[in-house]
Parts: structure tokens; sequence; C-alpha cells
């Protein structure tokens, strides 16, 4: 069989799409596995927060007809206030409560947010316009969506952001040390309630800037939550769920697996091939892509 | 089991008995047996006399919700009993329904054996989700359970051969033609597995839920094999949600994924949370309210789920016991005050 130049232009642009498509699973599953990593909680509303901040997008962007540049940083920054508040019903009054109830209840939060969406905003899509007017770039017969471009080069640079946040600065050591050893974290002068805000903040932040960025790319409906937060725990799990690197990792394969998958497969079962390669993850290599000791704390 | 651990589960089933005999309560156990032996009667001359006072459109949903009823069951001893969590009951709902749909159009089986084999259906497919995750972390299940949701339902779309697609499958002949008769059908298969899952809190398997939901560590300690009474919860909850499904097939007569889906698993879910997660009866009392609620909720369109969310974050966070737990509570007191008891007074 020959392979001709079209085919491999056309490779290159699908690859691309899938390193999109990774970044922002990346992003979503950093973005709850922050939260996971300091308080040990699982936000199955994670979704619906990145769904939220695409609307908070659409409402700056749209409706109140702030540019582009200006919506994005004023959306980050009140999804950020949304991370401060969610800890108040979500969190703090379920302290010392079982999994169960924890997860049920981000769960119910999750429904309301979708639901209240969509009360709000009705169930047809809304969109925003791309940061960059021209859609595509063309590099050497290879045809890139610009909307594309954009998100992976700010994810990149968020990644690096959170990266160097952990590794050299004080706030990110003292979240870090909070959520290792929260008790010995206060001894040694750590405001650990303060670190804990910052991390909801931080991770709802994330999760505002994914929504912002794919509402050009995916369209935004209130039920959008759903799939995105299920290629995130994916990308969480083969990553081995709590470890930034893995989540990075695993988002890149999810993005790249399924849309090759799609493109020389089959479109239809292409959700059905993510689910396998997390059910073989947990079946041989639960501890991740990275071999990480899972452990559990008594 | 060690010499200890066995000695600990018997003093449990001892507390347990107490607490069934009221005096934990603070009532006479007589007065308790009277107004149980009285409840069920009435429960019963109820069920038998419904058909006959209500009209077709109501029967048809009392015969859903006590579908329904069997399915919440089983995530009442999943996340009740074993305290997990299951985001994907109607995928175990759907395939149960599936099988029986198509072994009943296809190769002629008789409802008698479409129904259990239904159940083992989820039981299988429960076997196969919680095999990988029930030795991991609570958590891990809650995601693999909608990831399963999702993959049930990309296989009823797209695996046409079998499922027929969005089209569904037609044509499936209840085995009696009417719908008294089939409504007393389900209640029945209800009730023998209410009754067959109240016995299984007293043996050791319930037992030992009960302490893993408590303490799964400590459980372990004891020596209560932690993933392998897991998985017997999730055989269970999926045995429950094949039989449900099968019994909604023959009851529509007409299946298709539309109505297996996500959505459908969260209406379950607030089901058991509503109707109280701790009591085996408030997965009747949840099925029951959410089979009959939703007409009323139509001024919301399709956003009615809202307060689905609210009803189950506020029962969660300030009534865990959900309704089952406050009409227990007012028997409690009811029986209290004939017996002119108070609570501190009998467990002291």
């Amino acid at each position: 069989m020959e392979i001709t130049l079209r085919q491999v232009q056309d490779f290159f642009q699908v690859l691309t799409n899938g390193v999109a498509a990774g970044a922002v699973y990346a992003l979503v599953a950093v973005s709850f596995i922050l939260v996971y990593k300091a308080v040990g909680i699982v936000n199955f509303a994670a979704g619906e927060i990145v769904a939220v901040g695409g609307y908070v997008g659409v409402v700056l962007a749209n409706i109140l007809g702030l540019p582009l540049l200006v919506a994005l940083p004023v959306c980050i920054v009140l999804m950020s206030f949304f991370g401060y508040g969610f800890q108040f019903v979500v969190y703090r009054p379920l302290k010392g409560k079982s999994f169960l109830i924890i997860a049920i209840s981000t769960l119910a939060t999750g429904i309301i947010l979708a639901n209240g969406i969509q009360l709000i905003f009705g169930p047809e899509p809304r969109r925003l316009e791309p940061l960059l007017a021209n859609p595509t770039v063309d590099i050497k017969g290879v045809f890139i969506s610009v909307p594309n471009l954009i998100i992976i080069f700010i994810s990149v640079l968020t990644l690096i952001g959170i990266k160097l946040l952990f590794s050299k600065t004080r706030l990110g050591f003292q979240m870090m040390s909070t959520a290792q050893d929260p008790e010995m974290a206060r001894l040694l002068g750590v405001n650990t309630d303060k670190m804990v805000s910052f991390t909801f903040m931080l991770s709802f932040a994330i999760a505002g800037l994914v929504g912002f960025l794919v509402a050009p790319v995916l369209y935004l409906v209130p039920t959008m939550g759903l799939g995105i937060a299920l290629k995130g725990f994916a990308a969480a799990i083969i990553g081995g769920f709590g470890e930034v690197n893995g989540a990075i990792v695993g988002g890149l394969s999810i993005g790249i697996l399924e849309i090759l998958f799609a493109r020389y497969l089959s479109s239809s079962f292409q959700s059905l091939l993510i689910f396998l390669v997390v059910l073989g993850f947990l079946y041989f290599r639960p501890e991740g892509i990275f071999n990480r000791e899972i452990g559990q704390k008594v | 089991m060690s010499k200890s651990a066995s000695a600990s589960v018997s003093s449990h089933k001892e507390t347990l008995q107490q607490y069934q005999h009221g005096k934990l309560l603070g009532v006479k156990s007589s007065h308790l047996k009277t107004f149980r032996y009285v409840s069920y009667l009435l429960f019963l001359g109820l069920i038998l006399i419904l058909p006959s006072l209500v009209n077709g459109l109501q029967l048809r949903l009392a015969t859903l919700a006590s579908i329904w009823f069997v399915a919440t069951m089983g995530l009442q001893v999943l996340m009740g009993q074993a305290g997990l969590v299951s985001i994907g009951q109607a995928a175990f709902v759907g395939v149960g329904a599936y099988t029986a749909a198509i072994l009943a159009t296809k190769h002629g089986f008789s409802f008698l054996l479409t129904i259990p084999i239904a159940g083992l259906s989820g039981v299988i497919l429960a076997i196969i989700v919680g095999f990988p995750t029930l030795k991991l972390r609570g958590h891990y299940l809650a995601i693999a359970s909608i990831g399963v949701g999702q993959i049930i339902l990309v296989l009823m779309v797209n695996w046409r051969a079998v499922t027929n697609g969005m089209d569904g499958i037609t044509s499936i002949t209840r085995p009696v033609e009417s719908n008294t008769t089939y409504f007393y059908i389900c209640v029945a298969i209800g009730l023998f597995i209410a009754a067959a899952l109240y016995s299984l809190r007293k043996t050791p398997v319930g037992l030992a839920f009960t302490a893993l939901r408590t303490d799964e560590t400590a459980a372990g300690a004891m020596g209560i094999s932690v993933a392998w009474h897991y998985l017997i919860a999730f055989m269970i909850s999926g045995f429950c949600a094949g039989v449900a499904g099968g019994l909604f097939a023959y009851n529509e007569g007409f299946i298709s994924p539309y109505g297996f889906d996500l959505g459908q698993s969260i209406v379950l879910l607030t089901m058991i949370i509503i109707g109280g997660l701790r009591h085996i009866s408030g997965a009747l009392v949840g099925a029951i309210l959410l089979v009959f609620l939703p007409p009323n909720l139509e001024f919301l369109g399709s956003s009615y789920m809202v307060i689905y969310g609210v009803a189950v974050l506020l029962v969660i966070l300030f009534a865990p016991d959900g309704a089952a737990g406050a009409i227990l509570k007012l028997r409690d007191k009811f029986l209290r005050k004939i017996s002119g008891t108070s609570r501190e007074g009998v467990t002291q």
C-alpha cells in the first residue's frame, strides 16, 4: 500500500486535534486532582464546573460584550471565587463524613449546576468567538485549526505554571505540605485553611480556563460536563490518580488515542475504546502508567 | 474468620436483634410486633385492592414503581449497607432488559426463565466491573460505574446486530394479558426480594456489609474479606437491577437505549437517597415518590432534575435517613406514647 502525501498531511492534522483534546483532558484531570490531593475529595461535579466556566465566558463576551482578551481573565477570576464558595457547600460542612456522603453531595451539585444552566440558558448550543480571527493556519499543507493551537499553547503555559508553582514558590510548598500532612503543616505554621481555599480556587480557575478554551471548538451545551469529566477521570486513572505528571500523560494519550481511533477505525465505538483502556488499567496496572504505589490513608 | 472476629460479629448480631425487638428504641417489643403485623397486613390489603381503586394510568405508574422498587433495593444494599457508590444502576437495568427482551423475542424463552437470566446478566456485569475496581478505593467504583453506563449505552445504540440500535426491540409480549395481574406479579417479585434481603441483613454477610460501611480498615483487620464482600454487595445490586430490567421490558413491550442512560441512573440514585439509604423500605418509599412526583414538576420543563439535585443535597446533608427514616421515627414516637416509655428510660 502506498502512502500519499495527502494521507500524511491528514494524519498530522488529526494528530494536532488529538493533542488539543488531550491537553484539555489533562487540564481537567489536573484541576480535580489538585482538590483530591489537598482534601481527599473526588469532585464528581468537575465536568459541570468546566461547563459553568464556558457559560460565564458566554455571559461576559457575548452578552456583556467584553473583548475576549478581557473576558478570559475575568472569567478565570470569577471561577476562582466560585471555587472559594464551593468549598463551603461540599467540603467544610462535610469534614469527617463518609466517602458516600461526600461523593453524593458533589454529584448532586453537578446535577444542580447542569440543570441550572439549562434552566437559565436553555438546551440549545452556545459558542464563543475564537480568540484569533483566521480559522486555520497552513503548515506545509497541514491545516491546523487556530483555536486548537491556542488550546495547546495556553495549556502548556498553564501546566508549566502549575509545575513552577509547586516546585519553586513558597505558596506551592505550603499547599503541597497541606495536602500531604495537614496536621504537621499546621504545626509548622502553615495556614492550612487558607491553603485549602487556594487549592479550590486554583482548581476552579483551571476548570474555568478549560471551559473558555473549548467554547469556540466544542459548542457549549448544558450536559457537556459529563463527557469532559469522564475523559478527565480516565486521564487521572491512567496517570495513577493523584499525580499531576501522570494526569498530563494520561490526558494526552486519551486525546490522541480516541481521535486516531475515530478517524481510522470507528467513530461510533470511540468512547468504548477509552473505557476499555481504563478498565484494562484498573485490571492490570491500577497504580497508573508510572507505577506509583497507591496506599490508603487510615 | 478468627475467633474474636466471630465473637464480635455475634455480639453485633445481639445488638441488631435488640434493636429489632425495640429495646433500643424505647418501645415495648410486643407493641412493635403488633404494629409490624398490622402495618404489613394493611400494606398487603392496600396492594390487593389498589387496582380496583385507581385508573389505568395510575395502575401503570404503580407497576412502574414496583419495578423501580426492585432496582432501588439493589442500590440500598450497595450504598446503604456496604457504603459504596454506583452511578450506573440504569446500565444494569438496561442489560437485564435487553437480555430478557432478546431471549423472549428471538429465542422464545418463557417469562419464568428470562427474569432470572436477566438478573444473572446483571450479576455478570457486576463481576466484570467490580472485580478490578473493588480491590481499589471507593471512588474507583463510582467512576467506573459512570464509565460502564456510557459503554452499555454505546453498545445499545451501535451494536445493531444484537440490539437493533435506536429502533430498539419491539413486541415483547407479557406473560399475562391483564394489567392487574402483571402488577401483582411485579409486586410479588419485589416483596420476595425484599424478604430475602431482610433476612440477609442478619447473616454474616449482611453484618459484614455494616462493618465495612462503618470502618473498612477495622473490618479488614478483623478478618472480613473486604474486596469479596464488596463484590457480593455489587452482585446483589446487579441482580436486582437485572430483574427490574426484565420486568420493565415486559411491562413496556418495547425497549430502546433511551431510558437506560445516566439520567435514569441518577433518578434511581435519587430514589434511594430521598427514600432513605439505611432502610430497605426506603427503596419502596423513594420509588413511589419519584414515580408519582415528576408529572407535578412539569412546570420546570426539561430542567426538573434540578429539583432532584437540590433534594438529594438537602437530604444527604441534613436527613441522611431519608423519608423512610422519618416515617420510622414517627412510628417510634407513636409506640413510645402508647407504651408510656421514654427512649432514655429503656436504653439505660
